[in-house]
């Protein structure tokens, strides 16, 4: 570690931290970021530029860092850009420079910069043109191969991510000294507060810069505010933490770098995705310091001011001979400062005329910095005072071009910062964004004195609005000396000086997009790509904006600036995805038969959120349709069993439950008797089918409502609706049963004399009637109702039986030779019926399509009345459901396909209909399928061509009648 | 006839289980009775049950009420008086539910990665309905260190399964410097 | 974004559903002429600035009428659709 000087609060000398970077074993301490320990080991050139690929160094000590971006080893793959600034050293960190090839120091794309004056600013809107047909073949491949910033990982990510949320009276946005005061002040009248800060140490830029806080050093001081906060059951602080967005009703979105730090992370995420709803909040984010666009700026060794003091503050990072190039008080007194500790000077150049000050250094007024020198890194400056140009020989450039406000939270949401001459710079105006206000240096308050009482003067407006009375706090004492500055957007002189490092945009960049008409600030950031990087901008919008301006003649603030957009720092897909991974995607429903469906090796068809089993395969089967044929037999021939519990349940109990009823079903349920059950259709107020289902009325004012599986919670919302709307004070009340009972269907010839064996006796209950009954001690209800065409009953136990009823049941069946049946049998049953499910109520359909306009009573208002009888719904231009056979019984249909008239191409405009579902009858021998056809329930006998254009299926089918199988249904009934 | 048997929401899912601070446990079903009131019938209700739960209130007359939505509230344990179906819907819950205690001082944090809603205000004891990632969920806080987190039957595996990572998230945390 | 539940106080979005303007809940009568029911179905003003709109809360199961501005973004009321009129 040649570059290492002694001090440094960050860093723990003695606990030495190997790591690895671009192949090079090095050793940094604990306590550093990658970025110092690369410095410290005297790393120069961390990475390429984006489009000319040339050698680029730090510039920055946090996470505006435009250029040390970084792969690093994560969970054996490379992770593309990751801050070096910002990622903490850990024992076998592994990470190499990106867009460079073969190595940092010698990369092959390099000769970009030699052809840089043919990649101005669009040169591929201009260059890759003509001819036309080269731009798929031959260009876009090409640039796709060199563009992109870093190299994706091609494998699954493996690293845990976290999502969290977090609730407070007070969010504070940065520690330093203005986020500490507001803090302190609101932890102490009581608040629960939440304390942010990027960095993993909080206090901000004292800990950069030194000095005196309250009579001592800053540092100290720094840690005595903490250690109260951290004393404060109210105060929560959270460190390695960045808000990146700031979204309505007080949400904020924050990313915590949790074990991104750690070598061996095990179940640590890597991250955590925080949504930090505050009452109030305040942004002490600060404010950061803004380079200055001369030529060749953008050498390995030119730094911001700031950070070459961070850097030797925090981490002892040694940074040879600094030349200090600012417009600023602050930069002078910042170079003075390091000075006096230790740091060699070689020279101070300000440019404006009026600086003078004590210093071990020599001071040039009125100067500025023309160019650089050195090949991998920085080795001379060339400076011109009064027309006379002087080089010195230097390894480091610190430039100050005066300081931005932090503010583009407070932009969040569409407002815009105002114009603050004395500092050259936006600042956020006050009520920008209800509940959130910036403080200190966020809002243009630079001396440390200043973001004191600032801090403590947020926090007791915010105390007031959340009705809670601020302490007295005393201000320590601080240095308040003024800031003043003469703006200095760019060096007028000959060679490249760069805005944007990551893009590549330089003040000719921005100069040409304005020739080229796109002079609007808008236009020419996406003209140039100015500010569309990982860091956004932070360090080149301001400059860019400036140069803009002046190239178009206009001022600063009339070019305004571009509009700020969440996230305001990067934040990982992984991330944002954090806890919607496998199993924690989405729920799973399970049956109280679950566990026994998979044992029978069951593959399981999600139904909404639920599983169920498709079908039950036997040793043997030479595909999934043998058991499904076998399946249907059971039920056509014996008797078969299937757990029908994820179909919605709803009861409706009270005295208005039957007028209720009326109102949302098309039939009539008030009149419907005690003990019995009928079908039943709602529709949508438009007058389309919303589901079918059964309805019982298990007593005089109680019913239970059955829906389709998918549809129960749409039915339910929409119950509520009508009943909270339309039924004010009626008397009745939904409460949803779905999950209380188990209910299996026990469906076929020999349905009843199975129930004998489970109840006792063979039960005296009408088709369409329901019944209580016990099986043992247990109360259970019997339905017999079928969705099968054959004798069926449905058997409803508590949930907690339901797995025990549904083996016996099972056992019971096969030894009257049948057994369970799946969802695939269970359709091939219900479409030989031409049942319905939402295959055929798709959304579309109305009553009539479906043949069921009988069901709609015209002696009652009901929901849907009035639009389904509108022009339009009814009539033969509808699509009508039909039934299809095909021509040859083994050919076989395709849901989705579409109907033509058989000599007529398959163009939209000869359309007839479409097929929505389709089965193979092993009790008809034959394809069968449901379709939706114009007019097709006169066209009965017709015959049409099926057409699957998608799966390449052709064959002739028969319109038909869709009951199939025993269309009189006295097998149900019987 | 046929005699059944009972199993329970949970089975074969591993309860208890503990990860760090925290430790998740099933509860063992009890009656559970879903009492609506019929509109304007809340006052006659009272009188037969010694009061009803506002939004978010827990409260022991003499069963347990828990509020668990609008206008409606579950009832712990038999010997629910009579009268009671003539102002209010009444339904069996009992099997509905699945039951866990989270408790330990991680509690809170757990809660955190899964519950989208402030919990600091929540007096003790008090129920909110709401969900736990994507599951609906009612909420009954008993302690600053103990919840019973109820959701449906069919959801247990997941409740348990979200839960379970968060838990061993927090505790892995304990551990970070 | 939340929104107020009178049952259950500040919410996060994620509990609610939104089915559009509050015009739904004035039905026509079952005797409305056909331009009322395609009124009350199909039009609706698209408002910048104060709306009023229908919202479910689905783990309470109270349908609220929400007021809020398009523009600023901010909840000014919230009543259950019961209590509304």
């Amino acid at each position: 570690m040649k570059r290492r000087a002694s001090g440094g609060s960050a860093i723990e000398r003695a606990r030495g931290v190997p790591f690895r970077f671009d192949g090079r074993e090095m050793r940094g301490c604990r306590g550093d970021t990658l970025a110092s320990a690369l410095l410290a080991n005297g790393v120069r050139p961390v990475g390429r530029s984006f489009k000319y690929h040339r050698p680029r160094g730090v510039l920055t000590a946090g996470s505006e860092e435009p250029n040390a971006l970084v792969e690093l080893k994560r969970d054996g793959a490379y992770q593309p850009n990751i801050r070096a600034t910002l990622q903490e050293l850990h024992p076998g960190l592994e990470a190499r420079a990106q867009n460079c090839w073969p190595s940092v120091r010698r990369d092959v794309l390099a000769v970009n910069d030699l052809l840089a004056p043919f990649l101005s600013a669009g040169f591929y809107y201009k260059t890759f043109m003509w001819p036309r047909a080269f731009w798929e073949g031959l260009y876009e491949p090409l640039i796709r191969r060199a563009a992109g910033l870093g190299r994706l990982p091609r494998a699954y990510d493996a690293s845990l991510h976290e999502r969290a949320f977090a609730f407070c009276d007070l969010l504070v946005i940065g520690s330093g000294p203005t986020g500490l005061m507001a803090a302190l002040t609101a932890g102490r009248a009581g608040a629960d507060v939440v304390l942010v800060e990027e960095d993993r140490q909080m206090g901000g830029l004292p800990l950069s810069q030194g000095g005196q806080i309250d009579g001592r050093g800053a540092d100290g001081w720094v840690q005595r505010v903490l250690r109260e906060l951290q004393g404060l059951p109210n105060v929560r602080l959270m460190p390695r933490t960045s808000v990146f967005g700031v979204y309505d009703g007080g949400v904020f979105g924050a990313l915590e770098r949790v074990g991104q730090h750690l070598a061996e992370p095990g179940l640590v995420p890597r991250e955590c995705y925080w949504r930090i709803t505050a009452k109030r909040a305040i942004l002490a984010s600060g404010a950061l310091e803004r380079p200055i666009a001369h030529p060749g700026n953008d050498r390995p060794g030119v730094m911001l001011l700031s950070a070459v003091a961070s850097y030797w503050q925090r981490w002892a990072v040694d940074p040879g001979r600094v030349v200090v190039f600012g417009n600023n008080d602050h930069a002078l007194t910042t170079a003075q400062a390091l000075a006096a500790e230790g740091m060699q000077i070689a020279a101070y150049i300000d440019s404006r005329e009026d600086v003078a000050g004590e210093a071990p250094f020599p001071l040039r007024a009125g100067a500025e910095v023309v160019g650089t020198r050195g090949r991998q890194g920085l080795r001379e400056v060339t400076i011109r005072a009064r027309g006379r140009e002087s080089r010195i020989a230097c390894d480091t450039l610190g430039l100050s071009g005066g300081w931005n406000p932090t503010l583009a939270l407070t932009c969040h949401q569409g407002a815009r910062p105002v114009w603050d001459e004395a500092i050259a710079a936006f600042v956020p105006r006050p009520g920008m964004l209800p509940g959130l206000e910036a403080a200190g240096a966020a809002r243009g308050c630079f001396s440390t004195a200043a973001c004191l009482a600032d801090g403590v003067e947020a926090a007791r407006a915010a105390l007031a609005e959340l009705g809670l009375t601020a302490p007295d706090i005393a201000l320590p004492e601080a240095d308040d000396s003024p800031y003043t500055l003469r703006p200095l957007w760019q060096v007028k002189a000959p060679g490249r000086a760069w805005l944007d490092f990551a893009n590549d945009v330089t003040t000719k960049d921005v100069k040409l997009a304005a020739q080229e008409g796109f002079a609007s600030v808008e236009h020419m950031k996406r003209y140039t790509t100015q500010g569309m990087a990982p860091d956004q901008g932070k360090s080149s919008n301001m400059g860019a904006l400036a140069v803009l301006a002046d190239a178009t003649g206009g001022s600063i603030p009339g070019t305004g600036t571009t509009t700020f957009r969440p996230p305001f720092v990067p934040v990982s897909i992984g991330a944002l995805g954090a806890g919607a991974r496998g199993k924690g995607f989405r729920p799973e429903r399970r049956t109280t038969s679950d566990t026994q469906v998979r044992a029978l090796g069951a593959p399981m068809i999600e139904a909404g959120l639920w599983y169920r089993p498709s079908y039950f395969p036997k040793p043997g089967d030479p595909d999934w349709r043998t058991a499904c044929n076998r399946e249907v037999g059971y039920v056509r021939k014996a008797v078969g069993v299937c757990d029908v519990s994820t179909l919605g349940k709803i009861a409706v109990q009270g005295p208005d439950a039957g007028r209720f009823l009326d109102f949302v079903y098309t039939g009539t349920m008030s009149r419907l008797a005690v003990g019995r059950v009928r079908y039943g259709l709602m529709l949508r107020e438009d007058g389309h089918v919303m589901d079918d289902g059964t309805c019982a009325r298990l007593g005089e004012q109680d019913y239970l409502v059955t829906t389709t599986t998918a549809a129960a919670g749409e039915v339910m919302r929409h119950l509520e609706f009508v009943q909270q709307a339309f039924c004010r004070g009626w008397q009745l009340r939904l409460c949803s049963v779905t999950e209380q009972w188990a209910q299996m269907a026990i469906a076929g010839p020999l349905a009843g004399e199975l129930l004998a064996h489970v109840l006792g006796e063979v039960p005296d209950l009408p088709f369409m009637g329901y019944q209580p009954v016990q099986v043992g001690p247990v109360a259970a209800r019997l339905f017999r109702i079928s969705f099968s065409g054959e004798r069926g009953y449905e058997l409803a136990v508590p949930a907690r039986y339901g797995a025990d009823l549904f083996r016996q049941l099972v056992a019971l069946a096969e030894g009257l030779g049948g057994g369970a049946y799946g969802m695939e049998a269970l359709n091939v049953l219900r479409i030989e019926k031409g049942f319905l499910t939402h295959a055929e109520i798709d959304g579309f359909v109305t009553a009539f399509d479906l043949g069921l306009q009988g069901m709609m009573s015209r002696k009652k208002d009901f929901i849907g009345k009035a639009a389904s009888g509108r022009p339009g719904l009814t009539g033969a231009e509808r699509l009508q459901l039909v039934g299809l056979r095909p021509q040859d019984p083994t050919a076989e249909l395709t849901a989705g396909a579409h109907l033509y008239p058989r000599e007529a191409p398959a163009k939209a405009t000869h359309g007839q209909g479409h097929v929505k579902s389709v089965c193979y009858s092993p009790t008809l021998g034959t394809w069968l399928g449901l379709a939706l056809v114009t007019n097709g329930r006169a066209r009965h006998g017709e015959m049409l061509r099926l057409d699957d254009g998608l799966r390449g299926n052709r064959c002739e089918v028969t319109l038909c009648d869709p009951v199939f199988f025993d269309p009189e249904g006295g097998r149900m009934r019987d | 006839m046929i005699e059944l048997s009972a199993s329970q929401p949970f089975a074969g899912l591993h309860l208890p289980f503990s990860h760090g601070a925290t430790r998740l446990s099933a509860i063992v079903p009890a009656r559970m009775t879903m009492i609506a009131p019929f509109p304007g019938k809340t006052e006659a209700l009272v009188k037969l049950l010694g009061g009803f739960p506002a939004p978010g209130e827990v409260f022991e007359p003499h069963l347990r009420l828990v509020w668990a939505g609008r206008e409606q509230a579950l009832a712990f344990g038999e010997g629910l008086p009579d009268g009671l179906e003539t102002c209010a819907s009444l339904n069996d819950q009992s099997d509905s539910w699945a039951g866990a205690i989270l408790e330990g001082e991680d509690a809170k944090a757990v809660l955190a990665r899964l519950v989208a809603m402030d919990l600091r205000a929540l007096p003790a004891p008090s129920s909110a309905r709401t969900m736990l990632g994507h599951l609906p969920l009612l909420l009954v806080k008993e302690s600053e260190a103990e919840f019973q987190l109820w959701t449906y039957r069919s959801m247990a595996g997941s409740l348990k399964n979200d839960l379970d990572q968060a838990m061993r998230s927090v505790a892995a945390r304990r551990a970070v410097t | 974004m939340r929104l107020p539940c009178p049952c259950c106080g500040w919410r996060d979005l994620r509990e609610f559903t939104c089915i559009g303007a509050a015009d739904y809940l004035e039905r026509p009568t079952a005797d409305a002429p056909p331009e009322a029911w395609d009124a009350y179905l199909h039009v609706r003003d698209n408002p910048a600035g104060p709306a009023r709109e229908l919202w479910y809360h689905d783990p309470c199961g109270t349908w609220l009428v929400v007021e809020r501005d398009t523009v600023m973004h901010a909840v000014t009321g919230s009543r259950a659709v019961e209590d509304a009129q």
